[in-house]
């Protein structure tokens, strides 16, 4: 420590640090003392197995957390991963991918199918139907500007498939320009279009 | 690994699954009680290897027509149990589309039908022939003819596109007033050509009774 290069305070320091203070055994064992007076149960006393328990559900909590949050921001992610893809066919109409359930055949591959729809007041054209499991905010329909007809074209697996549009999120309704079909269990109309077509 | 380390990984693993799980499982409309009983059938039919998405479509079309609860419910469980019996009519190796049509199929038809569909193409897709099937019983042809249809079509090996064209053409016959048997045979005379007419038309127009199934 006698380095010339080392600031003259620095080394007073670094000297005056090293000098360790006397000890007062009175004082440790008063220490000690009230430590083995403040030992009040028994679950004070050491036990092996009781910290390893802790950690073992710490970290079982710990990765319950993690992968609560890692589903969460999953969840969200695939959320906004949907939304600029539909939005994105809202600005020009495209495929959507809308989670076709097929095979690997070719014959199963799905097949692009437009949707029309006119309505001049609507602000807002969703697509409803078995191919999106009836989400409502999966397909959206665009605008052609300066007209009251929205359009969407959505890859379908082939097949029969009904549908229906919703009418600024509310409003149920059908395809003026396709035939409709009652569903025998709820008793409900709603149109119906055969896809095979590649 | 010991079991002691095993449960941890559990653990996170299911609330990860169950956290990631609950976005498809947002039915619209629906409450907790009820989305709670409709993941617990989603669940089911996932472990049983099944598609889940008519499950929740089901629900979910349930839901949009404001179906109370219970009914909700009683939709994703109907779904899920036709998809079952869909996938054992169609056995042994039916594609997911398969199942999914077969399960719509069985709203309107018996399994017997779909056997007798999965035997005329064993080793093929049926979905779209199937979905031409509910076409035609859903407009009121009756099943035996519709299933001899299919059949026969089966047996022409017609493309998807002429059963696609098929189906929407009898559909918009019937939107315009036609009959329905009518409309069919006006569709199947025109899509099959004036040499195929002759005898498939012939063949297709008569309501005989379905073919037997083999023993």
């Amino acid at each position: 420590m006698n380095d010339p290069q080392i600031d003259p305070v620095v080394d007073r320091a670094v000297r005056e640090l090293r000098t360790l203070p006397p000890v007062d055994h009175d004082a440790v064992s008063r220490i000690v003392a009230a430590a083995a007076a403040a030992r009040v149960s028994a679950a004070d006393e050491d036990e092996p197995l009781q910290p390893r328990r802790s950690r073992v559900w710490a970290r079982t909590l710990a990765l319950a957390a993690a992968a609560a949050f890692a589903g969460f921001v999953l969840r969200g992610a695939f959320t906004r991963q949907q939304e600029p893809a539909t939005q994105a066919t809202a600005a020009a109409p495209t495929p959507v991918a809308v989670t076709p359930v097929v095979g690997g055949d070719p014959e199963s591959m799905p097949v692009p199918t437009a949707f029309t729809f006119e309505n001049a007041t609507a602000s807002r054209v969703s697509l409803v139907g078995d191919f999106n499991k009836w989400n409502p905010g999966a397909t959206h329909l665009v605008r052609q500007p300066g007209t009251g007809v929205w359009s969407v074209i959505v890859s379908v697996p082939p097949g029969r498939h009904v549908y229906a549009f919703m009418i600024d999120d509310t409003v149920f309704t059908l395809d003026p320009r396709a035939p409709k079909t009652r569903d025998p269990a709820l008793g409900v109309d709603a149109s119906v279009v055969m896809v095979g077509k590649p | 690994m010991n079991a002691r380390r095993l449960v941890p990984i559990l653990v996170a693993v299911t609330i990860a699954r169950s956290a990631a799980a609950q976005d498809s499982l947002a039915i619209k409309g629906a409450d907790r009680e009820t989305m709670m009983q409709i993941a617990q059938v989603v669940a089911t039919t996932t472990e049983r290897g099944l598609p889940i998405d008519p499950v929740i479509g089901d629900a979910q079309f349930a839901a949009l027509m404001r179906a109370p609860g219970p009914r909700i419910v009683t939709a994703a469980r109907d779904a899920a149990a036709r998809l079952e019996q869909a996938r054992d009519a169609l056995a042994p190796t039916p594609t997911p589309g398969d199942i999914v049509a077969g399960a719509d199929a069985l709203k309107y038809v018996s399994r017997e039908t779909l056997r007798r569909i999965r035997q005329a193409r064993p080793d093929r897709p049926v979905a779209v022939h199937i979905g031409l099937l509910i076409q035609l019983v859903s407009t009121k042809v009756s099943v035996e003819r519709a299933e001899k249809t299919v059949l026969e079509l089966i047996k022409r090996n017609a493309k998807n596109e002429i059963l696609a064209d098929l189906g929407n053409a009898v559909n918009q016959d019937i939107k315009r007033g036609r009959a329905p048997d009518d409309a069919l045979s006006q569709s199947l005379n025109a899509l099959l050509g004036p040499n195929a007419a002759g005898t498939a038309a012939a063949d297709l127009t008569n309501t005989a009774t379905p073919p037997k199934k083999k023993p």
